[in-house]
């Protein structure tokens, strides 16, 4: 198991790498001068050369991302070019906030999902089962941007059972926070439980009927003891996979969501990022964005290795 | 229970479980509505459309004037008296109570307020005046206020005054002075953060991106005519969020908006109303010389005729601001009718300078930025416009840092563009950036020579009424040379609840929250 885990993080390093390559020099061709951007249009060209210079912005590409390199191995994310603050320390501000976002999101897609999967699974001829089909595959196509909107109008501006938008945070008052974090994570979260909930519907569906599942009713185990143990367990490692990719489909959605409610998080930073050419945090919130995807997909196959000794190729 | 056996009576009974078990969730939920709405009467909740990038009040941005007027005072003030048609009060008096300025406009005298506490609890003393004075007027730590008091060549305390000397004579000196907000010397190594000033409220918590919250200053030098406790300013990154926002009730007041979203607030029962954005107030076409056609006067002269400006400000800015053909606003005393008349939507006129020309199939390339969807709309109206007397726009869209870039170069044809309005008046303190001396993308000896000199003459006019005089010619010259086309004011969407009174904007178009009060 351990060689299979090692063999996953080494895989993991190369990824990285690549991925802060690919975001360095996506954002180095894109159009405009930062350092023009930020001074306005009074400043004069010279005024401009000097903060390029400033910036290290007139420095040749490859030492430009060598040194970014090395301040994010030592720690630097280097400072907004906005309002001078350290990047490391907007991350820091607004991460819990994202964080909050992401796992509330991504309980609302395992609870809802999972339940919604079970049903479907074990009863797929139902009419209600129908009805899940046919909500899963609209909160498939609603982009997320349109449903939190909606969601807004219904709930917050027509019923007014919740807030149309903001953040209040956990420790000024657990109530309060749930109240503004419940739409976001619902309008987040309801794509990944379809999407769960059709692949674990899938996966029941094609387990049940196997010879195994047949063998253990004929013995006269009791029922939830078959779907626990010999369904669910065969049956969930598709879905385990796919909820690695949910993962992603959440950090951009975060994005979103965030914009949409006014949340004071990641998406929000790295949206006012981009409005205002504040590169340094946009590398930096993108790249992290990237290491949390790496890191999900990196858990996951742990977990594809520990549900399904076989992935592993350790020979057992 | 079997695989089988989970029935529809079962799921229903369930379902029946879990809508008992929101019951009361949504009397929580309420609840907590109801609680919040119990302190609602003491706060005010401002959205606004723009995050704060800073707190520094020495930081002069659209962002941050809601907040720097709610903090700091200025010595002395000046007040928009007329929102729409943006026309200037006379200056008043705050942490000053009284100025004076010498005949040959050298020196600024200051008599300042006494008993007034900064909101750490500290006086204000002539002493402090000066040091932040000189904080803000320093390059290295004055922000955007640096530049804006750069002719201020010394400040000293003179018995219970403070003395500003100016480095030449500056009628603008003094009006420039009101853009200036006391901070306490103590507070500047944190200002950005968490800042101290005298202003009617004090800082109490900033979230970045989210919100900042002030609480009343209870030593507040002057009685504030309101009710309000605590002031919360919300940001939002979306239009449609804030709107959403202020329908359902948790906004009080709603800045920098979208004009579209107008009549939305009205049906709601909102005041709503377009705010001239500071620093660009106003829309110009604007050329570099770089085009064939467009270096001849006489298609320039066409093209400033053939603009319907009444169509795009209704269909732009549905009517909430108004059309200008020349770089001031109508309310100003400098505004000539007469002048401004001279470009009024006219296509036979403008087919004849067309004609005048000599020059067949004219042509040129306009820009528009493209985050910018009212500019582009813009550049579609006036395509349209020009197509009828037979000249050819190519409408191109540009990131806006490349827009900014190419202006400042003059690597474009034309523009559409967003620039501050001139003020050219006794109480000028801004003038206008498109046509800037020697500053800003659209000036210089080569394009106008003849716009240099008479701007820098009217400028040094000391009394009002020559100085309106010259100002006038000055329009003269621009409508002559035509290098910028006034298209219309430009204004963001602001509104106000229907329990909300006494909402007034300053000079520089932000918010003065001290005569609010809400029912």
């Amino acid at each position: 198991m351990w060689t299979f885990v090692i063999r996953r993080v080494l895989i993991s390093v190369p990824v990285l790498l690549s991925a802060s390559i690919v975001l360095f020099v996506v954002l180095y061709i894109l159009p405009g001068d930062p350092a023009a951007f930020v001074l306005g249009d009074s400043a004069t060209p010279a005024q401009i050369t000097a903060f390029r210079h400033t910036l290290g912005l007139d420095r040749p590409v490859l030492l430009q991302y060598l040194f970014w390199l090395g301040g994010l191995l030592r720690g630097d994310l280097g400072d907004s070019l906005v309002n001078g603050y350290p990047v490391a320390r907007l991350i820091a501000q607004r991460l819990p906030v994202a964080f909050e976002l992401t796992a509330g999101a991504m309980l609302i897609g395992c609870g809802l999902g999972g339940a919604m999967g079970l049903f479907v699974g074990v009863r797929p001829h139902s009419k209600l089962a129908r009805v899940i089909d046919l909500a899963n595959a609209t909160a498939i196509a609603m982009p997320v941007f349109w449903l939190g909107l909606l969601l807004q109008i219904v709930v917050a501006v027509q019923l007014g059972w919740l807030p149309a938008g903001g953040y209040v945070a956990f420790t000024t008052s657990p109530l309060g926070c749930l109240r503004s974090l419940t739409l976001p994570c619902f309008t987040l979260g309801i794509g990944t439980a379809a999407v769960l909930a059709r692949f674990l519907a899938n996966g029941i569906q094609e387990t049940i009927g196997r010879d195994y599942v047949l063998a253990a009713r004929a013995k006269g185990l009791p029922p939830p003891r078959i779907l626990l143990k010999h369904v669910l367990r065969n049956a969930v490692i598709p879905s385990v996979t796919v909820l690695g990719i949910q993962v992603g489909r959440l950090i951009g959605g975060a994005v979103l969501t965030e914009v949409v409610f006014s949340l004071p998080g990641l998406g929000t930073l790295l949206w006012t990022a981009l409005v205002q050419r504040d590169y340094f945090v946009i590398q930096a919130v993108t790249l992290l964005a990237v290491v949390a995807f790496v890191l999900v997909n990196l858990a996951t196959d742990i977990a594809y290795g520990v549900i399904d000794p076989r992935i592993r190729g350790d020979g057992r | 229970m079997a695989l089988a056996e989970l029935t529809r009576r079962k799921l229903l009974g369930t379902g029946a479980a879990v809508v008992a078990a929101g019951a009361p969730l949504g009397t929580i939920l309420r609840a907590g509505a109801a609680r919040a709405a119990t302190t609602a009467n003491q706060t005010l909740t401002v959205g606004t459309n723009i995050p704060f990038t800073t707190l520094d009040p020495n930081t002069i941005n659209t962002s941050v004037f809601p907040f720097r007027n709610s903090v700091f005072d200025p010595l002395i003030d000046i007040l928009v008296t007329d929102i729409a048609k943006y026309q200037l009060g006379k200056i008043q008096n705050e942490l000053a109570t009284s100025y004076t300025v010498n005949p040959d406009y050298t020196e600024i005298r200051l008599k300042l307020r006494a008993g007034v506490k900064f909101h750490d609890g500290s006086a204000m003393t002539p002493d402090a005046v000066v040091t932040a004075l000189k904080y803000a007027t320093a390059p290295a730590t004055g922000g955007t206020m640096a530049g804006s008091l750069a002719d201020i060549a010394s400040i000293a305390v003179d018995g219970d005054e403070v003395v500003l000397k100016t480095s030449a004579p500056s009628v603008d000196a003094l009006y420039r002075l009101t853009l200036f907000r006391m901070q306490a010397p103590s507070g500047f190594a944190h200002n950005a953060n968490t800042p101290v000033g005298t202003g009617p409220f004090k800082f109490v918590e900033y979230v970045p991106g989210d919100h900042v919250t002030l609480e009343r200053f209870a030593d507040y030098w002057k009685p504030i005519p309101s009710n309000i406790k605590t002031l919360t300013f919300r940001f939002f990154t979306d239009p449609e969020a804030m709107l959403n926002a202020a329908l359902s009730g948790e906004l009080d007041i709603l800045q920098f908006g979208l004009l579209k979203d107008a009549p939305t607030l009205t049906s709601a029962g909102w005041a709503a109303y377009a705010a001239p954005i500071a620093d660009y107030q106003m829309l110009v076409l604007n050329y570099s010389g770089a085009n064939a056609a467009l270096r001849n006067v006489d298609i320039r002269q066409a093209v400033a005729r053939a603009i319907d400006r009444k169509a795009i400000v209704k269909n732009v800015y549905y009517d909430l601001v108004q059309p200008i053909t020349i770089p001031m606003s109508p309310a100003d005393p400098t505004y000539d009718a007469k002048i401004a008349a001279e470009w009024d939507f006219d296509l036979a006129a403008a087919a004849t300078f067309v004609k005048k020309s000599g020059i067949s199939n004219p042509s040129f390339q306009l820009r528009a930025g493209s985050n910018d969807p009212d500019a582009q709309k813009i550049a579609q109206i006036v395509k349209g416009d020009l197509a009828k007397i037979g000249v050819t726009v190519d409408i191109a869209l540009v990131d806006p840092t490349t827009l900014v870039n190419d202006a400042i170069v003059a690597n474009f044809q034309a523009n559409v563009y967003a620039c501050s309005i001139g003020v050219p008046e006794v109480q000028d303190f801004e003038d206008c950036s498109v046509y800037r001396p020697n500053k800003g993308p659209f000036s210089g000896d080569k394009t106008f020579p003849d716009f240099k000199q008479a701007y820098y003459a009217a400028a040094a006019v000391v009394d009002p009424q020559a100085r309106i005089a010259a100002f006038k010619k000055v329009f003269e010259t621009l409508h002559q040379d035509a290098w910028a086309i006034p298209i219309c004011m430009r204004g963001l969407l602001c509104g106000q609840s229907r329990q909300i009174a006494g909402v007034a904007y300053d000079a520089k178009t932000h918010l003065v929250y001290q005569g609010i009060v809400k029912s």
